[in-house]
């Protein structure tokens, strides 16, 4: 089973980032989309099929948490799973995220290790 | 700037170069950090909480294109995406701030962080930089780079 990804960040270089660690971490991958927002990321769940979303916290137009915010508020992108991936480190803010709907938080850098642990954790086993 | 900040920004500053860009780093004197570029590119960056503060680094533009090539992972031979260098060195300040911040304050405090911006800079202005005791030096792969914070 390969799963259908969406990056959104603004930084072209973390995305290439992201996508790169998840093949060396051997995450089977189907589609992969990319956003450098949280609108075009909305525009792009409501027009394709996404298992697992990635998305950074600080971007220009529309945030990670505006993002989610929307999520929530959309019946069919409300349980989509999003990890965010940021240099945030405060405890107190990502408990903020996971109350508001984010399934994990993996801070930067990433290393292909911790990449798949929490792909397993938010998508459960698979075959790698 | 404290020493121990001196100390513990350079420590996650090599961390960072080596995860991120898997090139090493490591301290130099600051009158060391000479270079033959003619172009130099700073990226700043603010953030405030618990403390309100700065982050700048600057490293020869070359410097630059090899942390961009080292963090695609994209072999030299071919040409870099367009801005990619000026967004690689952005990822790279954010990322050390973030952990700067961590390493400093723990993990309790929420901090605001701006969104990196970057300008090129003159040898004469790198040369200012290097004569101002307030910025440390790191040697990457031999190439120096100057980092500064400045927190309150």
């Amino acid at each position: 089973m390969a799963f259908n990804i969406l990056i959104v960040d603004d930084s072209k270089t973390i995305r290439s980032v992201i996508k790169k660690t998840l093949d060396i971490a051997g995450v089977p991958v189907g589609d992969l989309y990319e956003a450098e927002n949280g609108q075009i990321a909305l525009d792009v769940m409501k027009d394709n099929w996404v298992d697992l979303v990635f998305a950074d916290i600080n971007m220009p137009v529309m945030t990670g948490i505006e993002m989610i915010q929307k999520m929530s508020e959309d019946k069919i992108l409300e349980n989509m799973p999003v990890i965010i991936v940021s240099t945030e480190g405060s405890k107190t803010r990502i408990e903020e995220l996971l109350k508001k709907g984010v399934r994990a938080y993996i801070r930067k850098p990433i290393s292909p290790e911790a990449l798949r642990n929490i792909v397993k954790e938010v998508m459960g086993d698979y075959d790698e | 700037m404290s020493n121990d900040y001196n100390e513990t920004l350079i420590k996650v500053c090599c961390d960072v170069f080596e995860n991120l860009s898997f090139m090493f780093g490591e301290t130099i004197d600051l009158s060391e950090a000479e270079s033959d570029s003619d172009a130099f590119i700073s990226a700043t960056m603010s953030f405030k909480g618990d403390k309100t503060g700065s982050l700048e680094l600057v490293v020869p533009a070359e410097t630059a294109d090899t942390l961009a090539y080292n963090i695609l992972g994209i072999d030299e031979s071919e040409d870099l995406p367009p801005g990619s260098a000026i967004d690689a060195l952005r990822e790279l300040l954010n990322t050390i701030c973030g952990q700067l911040l961590t390493t400093l304050f723990g993990d309790q405090p929420i901090f605001d962080l701006t969104v990196p911006e970057t300008k090129t800079l003159t040898l004469d202005q790198w040369d200012e930089r290097v004569e101002n005791d307030q910025y440390l030096a790191i040697s990457v792969e031999d190439e120096p780079i100057l980092i500064k914070t400045n927190i309150e």
